[in-house]
Parts: structure tokens; sequence; C-alpha cells
């Protein structure tokens, strides 16, 4: 194909970490089984969840109550191996009480920092929406930069922060819409939906054993420590063809062009993108992402995103996918 | 390709530290591109023509400098330009533009003309100094030499343009062939030392290489398309044809009105412009007549009328006879010497033909018109007292001698058309014409007073014969004979000449045989039709038989004995016959120009010696005369065809051709059908035959080729793929469906989606790894093979013809509420 001079130092880098990618591809598929026994029969949603872990983002989990969302969550947070806070949100919660303050000791005579929920690696925010925009908004720093600041000082959180919130859609009274700004900072948006009848006795059969085996095959932790950030790390690495580039970006202005979305995709949207379309491909164990990676994960990566009702947005974004081309034409080196 | 990894540190042309030397070779290479440069101008392609010493010595001088100016810099300051093949691509290319910008500029303010082929020459002349200036890199003498040695063999070949003011300008040639043997010397020994010296790395060179020798083959294929080289008139280099004009042009073949004299080629339609009036001294009225008929002699009777004259009338008579004869109006007998025509040749031309006639063909030109016969000879028509005044306008900066001809609307004539007609070697001043004369152009004769009347209808110019190699532009207007056949044809006034008749025995069977023909037929144009019909179908053309006379009215002995004889005796007989009818008629001399003699080269028709032709014409209304061919195996010139009658003219003949050969064409009908009907698997027939010659080549399958060859395939069935969706999601999707189908119909457990799976992995890896472009081919032979089998034409038919539909490319998208709803 290509008889294009061969130099050496322009060489891709060789998968070095292949054994490490081996490894943890096997340690995903544990996560994997493991919340699909917590979550019978909703493959796809699992997928996605764990295409937003690898992608390092936020999921924000929008569906009825009693659909597992928790039960996902928590499942998740053990498999990870850290901590779980869970947050419950309420008008009456303060920023605080999810960052943390600081108090005086009497003993040191000094202001000691208590930190809040959001110092953990999977946090749960469970209807978020019910929490004041004050409160939300607490939130905006940490899921962006992985910090809080308390008091004019800057707490790091863990590197394998998390968050999965949950909004309630048809709740009216006593919500406050997540505003835009916070809703570009989660990764996805996921809803659960009901399981499939087979499932569902599937469900049933499985709560009748003891809650002992129930709460053995839960506890312990499938990734050690750091584990998780070394897989994210892989992710990373995963090439993306200039044309697939392209191809995205064809998408976002496609999107932002589209006379029945009010605001199209932002750049920090187009990049969250590109490296959900990473984690799946690597998910699948190949080192590049195609076109269908692209796709897989853009129902999830754009609801969130595009301002409309989630019954419009699986059309509007189906005709996106339609309008835009997939590039049949191969990478090209990159000229700059 | 395997190279070795660190081949290309082991580049023989490495650049050095400081400059890179420049080797004689590399001196002669600059040398060769300096003289070509002046051979350019010395040709005449520089900004004076013809070009003077001076001029070719400043642009010479100045060309040479920039040169060695350029190629010292380049040298010296940028010694990578030219290094690589790029770099020297790009080098050329700017030298060529920005050389060319200058070239224009100074063209522009120096108002030198600039013509299609000088300005491509200077182009190729600055990629060649281009190449000249790195030809310090080896690699860059082949090009410079080749681009230097074309450009000055084409340059040279313009040098008999100025030879006359640069006379020397021939020693270029020897200069430039002595400097390119020695460069070929000194090349083979560089060349011979750096291979002894170095290692050479062999190039794999690209699988469509034998493609660049099809420019080669091209010059072997112009024999066969003669006619449509006419195509590239004006286009090729120093033609100066078309419908431009230039003063950079040196040859002529076309129509442009600023031609230059073509006087040392007969071929070339020049102008008159450039051809003298000269005084002319050569001999008298050729007569062509007489050479292609013999000459006429006198029968018996005839003879015996002119001895029983006194001797003093004979001598009037004589001498009466001389005097007419040198206007060129004279008898014309219609018995001649038997035997073959003796054939003379002219040394002073090198050319057979008399006139050269550009225009539709086939052409009758009038040269003589004769009106009355008395059984053997025809006497020329005398100049009527009262004739149209000869005025003389401009159109489109050209004098047109007008010949006062009333148009009105109603007249059954075609738009006018233009004939132009060379005179070669024609000795007389008559004007030869089409019927219907309204005009004739003469360039830069802008006098009405050089013309005269000669005969009605009949013009002439004022001197003893028309000028060798003058070209007359004649504008003549057909009479339309479809529209004669609507007209009715009431009697017709006309002066008695054209009636006259005699009441013999002989001229009343002749009006017998003339009812005869007619008979039912309606007054007009189907009488005169049936007559001309009836000579042309039961009549012999014979050039050689001669009527005797011995009757004394060689038309009866033609029409009722012989049968057969020269185009004289059917155009006599014709006209004879007629007249029986009392149609005004009259016999006609001339030329006929052969459509079988058009050369497509030059688009002329030459009229040569024997193209002598005699016909008829008749008078349908007062002025109107209709050329009439009696003669078999002639025709007349019909107006030119409308759109309509020229695509049914097409039709035609198309199902004349079928009628003729219906095997042939029924053959070919059903393949045009079946290739029709089956144009789409034809397509693609086609399709996989190239990527399976591509893969013989190159000894691997392309996976992205394949993929586009059953891309196109899905498209040809009916199944494109949408463009939203990736050959992934089609292929596993037309996968699934041909997996079902075969299910239906016998059992198969393996899925087709598993079997695609490393087909389908390698086109994504083409398609979208970066990395792909950094790592070898592996050999994906039966990947692909099973690929195309799989979504064999068939296979896709059968999805194609059950589905009807092709599914909503909505469902091909991976959507989480859409697989829950699946499960």
């Amino acid at each position: 194909m290509n008889a294009g001079t061969k130099n050496p130092a322009t060489q891709p880098p060789s998968l070095a970490a292949t054994a490490d990618a081996a490894n943890g591809l096997k340690k995903i598929e544990q996560i994997r089984v493991r919340l699909e026994d917590a979550l019978k029969g909703k493959q796809d949603v699992i997928q996605q969840v764990l295409v937003c872990l690898l992608a390092r983002g936020h999921l924000l989990l929008e569906d009825r109550p009693g659909l597992g969302k928790t039960t996902l969550a928590k499942a998740l947070a053990s498999s990870v191996g850290g901590r779980f806070s869970r947050l419950q949100c309420t008008p009456d919660l303060l920023p605080s009480d999810i960052t943390g303050f600081s108090i005086f000791n009497a003993e040191t005579r000094q202001f000691e920092f208590r930190a809040g929920p959001i110092f953990s690696e999977v946090l749960l925010a469970d209807e978020i929406n019910r929490a004041t925009p004050r409160t939300q908004s607490a939130l905006l720093e940490a899921m962006a930069e992985r910090q809080v600041t308390v008091d004019g000082k800057q707490h790091q959180l863990s590197n394998d922060f998390f968050v999965m919130a949950t909004q309630n859609p048809h709740e009216q009274h006593g919500t406050y819409p997540l505003p835009e700004a916070q809703l570009d900072r989660f990764t996805m948006k996921l809803s659960v939906g009901y399981p499939a009848a087979d499932y569902e006795t599937a469900m049933l059969a499985a709560s009748v054993k003891t809650e002992l085996e129930t709460k053995e095959s839960i506890s312990s932790a499938i990734l050690a420590a750091g584990e998780l950030e070394q897989i994210q790390d892989l992710v990373t690495q995963t090439r993306v063809g200039n044309n697939v580039q392209r191809y995205l970006v064809a998408l976002a202005t496609a999107s932002r062009n589209h006379t029945d979305i009010d605001a199209g995709l932002s750049p920090r949207g187009l990049l969250l993108w590109q490296r959900a379309a990473q984690a799946t491909a690597h998910l699948a164990g190949r080192d590049f992402v195609t076109p269908d990676d692209v796709q897989q994960v853009a129902f999830p990566v754009l609801a969130v995103r595009l301002d409309v009702e989630a019954a419009d947005s699986r059309n509007l974004i189906g005709q996106l996918l339609e309008s835009v081309e997939v590039p049949t034409e191969p990478t090209q080196q990159d000229s700059f | 390709m395997s190279v070795e990894p660190n081949s290309q540190t082991k580049k023989v042309e490495k650049v050095k530290q400081g400059p890179p030397k420049r080797g004689f070779s590399g001196w002669l290479c600059i040398a060769m591109a300096i003289i070509a440069s002046s051979a350019v101008d010395a040709a005449g392609f520089g900004f004076v023509v013809p070009p003077e010493p001076k001029s070719f010595w400043t642009a010479s001088l100045t060309f040479a400098f920039i040169t060695i100016f350029l190629s010292e810099c380049v040298r010296r300051f940028a010694p990578s330009i030219g290094s690589t093949n790029n770099s020297r691509r790009s080098w050329a290319i700017g030298v060529m533009v920005v050389g060319f910008c200058i070239e224009m500029l100074l063209r522009f303010s120096l108002e030198a003309p600039y013509l299609m082929d000088s300005l491509l020459l200077t182009l190729l002349r600055n990629v060649m100094i281009g190449l000249a200036t790195v030809a310090h890199h080896p690699l860059n003498q082949g090009p410079s030499v080749a681009l230097s040695t074309f450009v000055f063999v084409f340059a040279s070949a313009c040098f008999d343009a100025s030879i006359t003011t640069l006379p020397w300008c021939t020693a270029l040639s020897v200069a430039f062939a002595i400097t390119s043997i020695i460069w070929l010397g000194a090349r083979y020994w560089e060349r011979l030392h750096i291979t002894l010296t170095s290692k050479v790395v062999q190039r794999k060179r690209p699988w469509w290489t034998p493609a660049l020798a099809i420019p080669l083959v091209l010059p072997l294929l112009i024999p066969a398309a003669r006619g449509r080289l006419i195509a590239t008139e004006g286009w090729l280099p120093t033609s100066g044809g078309g419908d431009d004009a230039s003063s950079m042009a040196r040859d002529g073949i076309g129509n442009g009105d600023l031609l230059v004299a073509g006087l040392d080629n007969i071929r070339s339609f020049a102008p008159i412009e450039n051809a003298p009036f000269a005084a002319s001294h050569d001999p008298t009225l050729y007569d062509v007549f007489d050479d292609s008929y013999n000459e006429n002699f006198f029968s018996k009777n005839k003879r015996q009328k002119v001895i029983s004259l006194a001797p003093e009338i004979r001598a009037l008579a004589e001498n009466h006879r001389m005097a007419k004869s040198k206007k060129g109006s004279r008898e014309f007998s219609t018995v001649r010497r038997p035997g073959k025509a003796k054939s003379q040749t002219l040394s002073n031309i090198d050319s057979d033909a008399l006139i050269y006639v550009r225009g539709r063909l086939p052409l009758h030109l009038k040269l003589e018109s004769f009106d009355i016969y008395d059984g053997v000879e025809w006497s020329a028509e005398p100049l009527p007292e009262k004739l149209p005044e000869l005025t003389l306008d401009t159109v489109a900066d050209r004098p047109w001698l007008r010949l006062g001809v009333q148009t009105k609307p109603d007249d059954p004539h075609a738009a006018p058309e233009i004939h132009s007609i060379k005179v070669i070697n024609l000795k007389t001043n008559r004007v030869p014409a089409p019927i219907q004369l309204t005009g004739v152009s003469i360039d830069q004769l802008n006098r009405a007073d050089f013309f005269r009347w000669e005969q009605p209808e009949v013009v002439g110019v004022d001197r003893d014969s028309l000028p060798e190699l003058t070209t007359l532009h004649v504008q003549s207007r057909l009479v339309d004979v479809r529209k004669l056949k609507e007209r009715d044809y009431s009697g017709i006034f006309s002066p008695q000449q054209y009636r006259q008749f005699d009441d013999g025995e002989a001229s009343y069977r002749i009006r017998r045989l003339a009812q005869r023909w007619t008979f039912g037929k309606q007054k007009g144009w189907e009488q005169i039709d049936a007559i001309i019909k009836h000579l042309r179908d039961e009549y012999t053309l014979d050039n050689t038989a001669r009527a005797t006379g011995d009757t004394g009215h060689t038309v009866s002995e033609f029409l009722f004995e012989t049968k057969r004889g020269p185009d004289y005796l059917f155009a006599t007989s014709a006209v004879w016959l007629l007249r029986s009818l009392e149609y005004p008629a009259r016999f006609v001399s001339g030329f006929y120009a052969k459509p079988d003699r058009y050369e497509a080269r030059t688009g002329l028709t030459p009229i040569l010696s024997e193209d002598v032709h005699c016909w008829a014409e008749v008078l349908v209304q007062k002025d109107y005369w209709v050329t009439l061919e009696p003669s078999p195996g002639y025709a007349v010139l019909l107006p030119p065809l409308s759109l309509t009658e020229r695509i049914a003219g097409i039709l035609n003949l198309a199902y004349a051709r079928l009628l003729r050969h219906p095997f042939t064409s029924s053959v070919l009908m059903l393949l045009l059908v079946i290739g029709f009907v089956f144009r789409r698997r034809i397509l693609d027939l086609g399709d996989v035959s190239i990527l399976r010659i591509r893969a013989l080549i190159s000894r691997n399958y392309s996976a992205l080729n394949t993929m586009r060859t059953i891309d196109r395939r899905c498209q040809r069935v009916g199944l494109p793929r949408p463009r939203g969706v990736s050959p992934r999601r089609w292929l596993e999707h037309l996968a699934d469906a041909i997996h079902r189908q075969r299910q239906h119909t016998q059992h198969i457990e393996s899925s087709h989606r598993h079997a695609a799976e490393p087909f389908i992995c390698s086109v994504e890896r083409h398609l979208y790894d970066p990395a792909v472009l950094y790592t070898n081919d592996q050999p994906i032979r039966s990947p692909c093979v099973a690929a195309l089998n799989m979504w064999s034409w068939r296979n896709l038919a059968a999805i194609h013809r059950t589905s009807g539909q092709i599914t909503q490319p909505h469902h091909l998208f991976p959507h989480p509420h859409h697989q829950r709803d699946q499960k």
C-alpha cells in the first residue's frame, strides 16, 4: 500500500503495555460481570458506564426511581475499590455538606479541615436536581478539575474521582434543572429503563438467596489502588486517525448548524466525546478509534449536551449521524 | 518492497559540507540550456519578430547571464534545492511561473506579440533554465538535457523564418550538437565513477510506469486519425490558422483573415493581400476543354458549308471569331476527335490542381454559358446590352463586389453561402463561380472597375487571366428545389434565345420523346425532373465515346442511336429536350468540384484539368436559373440541411445500414440491449477484474480496494450504504441478512458475521488506524476473496429482492433504547 520511506523515528510507540492492557481488560471484564449481576439485562447501560469510567468522565443517570441506579453505583464503587459516598440531594443541602468545612479545634487552637463526602472515589449524587443551584455549582470545580477550594485553600480530590448523579425526569415540583455549565461537565447521560421480563424473573429468583451470599459477592474490590488510573492512561493512548477526528468535528458542526438545536456541541464536549470513543475502542480491544466507536457513544454523549427534550434527542441525534458521511478515505499523516 | 532500514543514510547524493561541486557535465548542461534559449530567440519566438542581430544578442546574453547567475546563487546559498524530486519539481515550477510572469509583463509593455505556441515554448524554456540552474545535482542533468534538446529541436524547426535576418543561426545547431555529444561523454565517465565508488539504491518502479509510454504511442495513431487532426487546427505550433490572426504566424492553414501568403506551399490557403498582382507573361488562355475532350473537328456537312464561302468572307469570319475568342466567348462543339485525351503537365508549379475550393461540395463552377445550338455547335451567349451595375461595398473590412442581385422575400432561395476559391493555374480572366452568384471578394481589391461582365451572371477581372495563387471568395445563393416543387409553374417571360428550337425531323423526334417521358406529369418542376431522371437512368456516361456529327444533329444521334457519350452530350440533350417542351434552358461549361477529392487535412478540394464539365441550366422564374445535372455520377449541391433534416438523414442512413447488414446489426442490437439490461452487472465484473489484476500486479489484495468494490457493488445492486453508516456496520448488517436468508433455505450454523471479521478488521485498520502508515502489509488474499464471495452479486441481489427496501439507517445506529427494545 504505502511505499513511503520508513523512518524508525516516526514508528508509532509500540504498545509496550500490551500485557498491562490485557490485564486491565480482564479486570474490566470482571467489573462488567459484577455490574451485570447487580443490574440484570442492562448490558448496554453497563457498557456505557464502563466507557464513562475509563474515559475519566462523570455520569448522569436519568430515570424513574427504583430502576437500580443506586444499585449500579454501589456495585461500581465496590468494584473500583475506593471510598464510596452517597449524597442525597435535598433543597436544604449546603455546599459545605458536600465539600467539607473547617472547624476550630480547641486543643490545637487551629482550624481543621473536615473533608466532605466529595473526597471519595465514587460519589453518588442522588436526585441532584433537587439541590439548589448554589449547591449544584459546588460540584462544578470538583467535576472539572478534581479539586475543591474551601476557605481559599485548594484540596486535591482522588484521581479516580467519579461522579454518578441521578435525577428524576418527571418530577417537576421542587426541582432545579441543572445549569448548562454543569451538564457540560458530565460525559454522558444514560437512562436505565425497565428490565426485560426474563431478567425481572431472574432478579426475583436471585433475591430469594440468602443475604450473606449476596453481600460476600459484592464486597471485595476488583481493582487495586492506582489500577484504574493506569487503565485510564492506556485509554488516552488509543490512536485516533485524523479522518475520524474530522468526522467528529463534522458531527459537532452539524449539531451547531442544526435548526432544532439551540446550542450545539461545545469544544469540551468534543474532547469528551473523543475520549469516550477511545474508551470504547479500548474496551473492544482495539488500539485505534473507528467511526463506529464514535457512533456508539454518540447518544449518551450528545443527550447530556443538546438542550432538547429526551424524546426528541433520539431522533435528532439519529438525524445528525445520518447526515454526516462516515469517512471512507484512509487516514493520512498529519501535516502539522 | 523491503528496503534496508538504514538505506537512506547510504543514499548516493548526500549534501556534503560546503556548496556541492558542479562537474564538467553540469557546466555543459548550462551551456546547452543557453544555446537552446538562444535558438528560441533566433527562431523568432522572442520579443522582436522577425529577430534582428541586435535583439538576438541582447536576449541571448541576458538569458545566459540569468542562467549562470541563478545557478551560482543556488549552488552557493541553497544547495539543497534540486536534491530531491520534490524540491526539483517545486523549483522548476517556481522558475517557470516567475519567468512567465516577467515575460508576460515585458511582452505587454513592449507590445510584443504572443501566440499560444510561443508562450508554451516560453514556459518550457523557463523550466529548462530552472533545471539547468540545479544541474550541479547530477540527478537533474537528464531532465535538463532532455528539455534543452526538445526546445532546441522545436526552435530550430522554425529557423527558416529568420534565415534572412540571422543567416548564421544554423550555426547554433552545430554548437548544440557538439555540446550535447561532449555532455554524453562527460556524463558517462562521471556516472561510471559514481557507480564504482558508491552503492546505488535500487528503486522499485510503481506499477503504472508502463502507462507513461502511452504518449509515445499516440503519434503512431496519427495516420489513422487524419480527419481528426483538423480539430487541432490553430493549436499546433506556428499554424497561424483558425479564425485568429497573428503576426507571429509563419505558415497558414485555415481561414483567418490575415493569413500569410502561402507562396512556397500550394496547400496553404493564402489570402491574396501578400500575393501581388504582378504583370503576368503567361501564355494565353489555356484551353482545358480541348485538353479533356480533344479538339473539335468540323464534320463533313459543316466543312462543306465553310468551304463554300468566299475566301474574303471567310477571312472576315475568322477575324471576327478571333476577336470573340479573346473575350472567351466561343463555340462549343459537340463533335470532337475520338481517342483518349492527352494530358499536359505544367512544369513550373508542383501541383496538378487548377484551383482549390473550400466550401460545401459537390460544386458546379460555371465559366461559360451557351444559348444557340445548331445541331452540332453551341454558340456562347452574347453579353446583353443592359446588365446590372457592378458595385462595391465593404463587409467586415473586406471589399465585396455586388452583382446587383435583388432579393425578394418570396424568393425560393436558401440562405447565401460563401465558397473560397484559390486560383493556381487557371488561364482565364473569368471568375469560376457557382450559380446565382451574388458577390465576389478579392482581398484589398477595392475597385469595382477592376471587374467586368463577361456573360450574364459571369464576371471576370479586367486583365488576361486571374493571377496565380489568387484567392477569391464567392457568395451565392442556391435555389431551393424543394420550394420549387410546391410552386405552380406558370408561363415565364424569357428571352427568345433560351427557347431556340428548330423544326427539323430530328427535333420532332426529340420532342416526341420528351412528351413521352413527361406524360402524365404536371407542368413545371415535375416534368423537368422526369427528363433529367430519364437521361441519368437510361443513358451511359462514356467520356471516350464521341458523336460523329454525320446526321447533322448530335442530340438525336446520342438519344436514339449511340445512347452513350460524354457529359456535353448529356447536357446538350437535356437542354434540347427541355426546349422542346418550351422550358427556357441553356448549356453551361465549367468545373465540377468532386467530393471524392476533398482533402480532410487541409479542408480543400483540388480541381484538376480533368474536372472540366458541362451541364444544363433551366430558368424557373424570371431571373432564377437552376443547375440541372443530366450526367449520371454527378450530383447537384443541395441547400444546407436544417437540423431536423440532418437528424432524419442520419436516421435514414442508420436504417439503411440496418437493412443492409441485418445479421450484424441485430447481433449488435442484441448486445446493446443485453449490455443495457445488465450494465450494472457488467460494471461490477469490470470492477472485480480490475481489483484482481491490481492484486496480481502488487502480489497482494488491497483491503480498501476490495471494500470499495463491494461498496460499489452494493450501490449497483440497490443496497447503497447510507452515508452515516460505517462500512463495518453495513457489511455486518448485510452479512446478517445473508445469514438469515441462508438459514431459510439450508441450515448453516456458522455465523457469516464471524467469517467476515478478519476482512472487516483489516479494512478498519487501513481506514482508521494512523499507525497503518508505518506497518508492512500482511498478505490478506483469502479474507478479501472470502469477502468478495460473501457479499457476492448473487447474495446481495437476493437480499435486495426479498427485502425490497433497504433498512432504515436509524436502526443501524447503536442506541441503548433501541437495544433494550430488541431485548
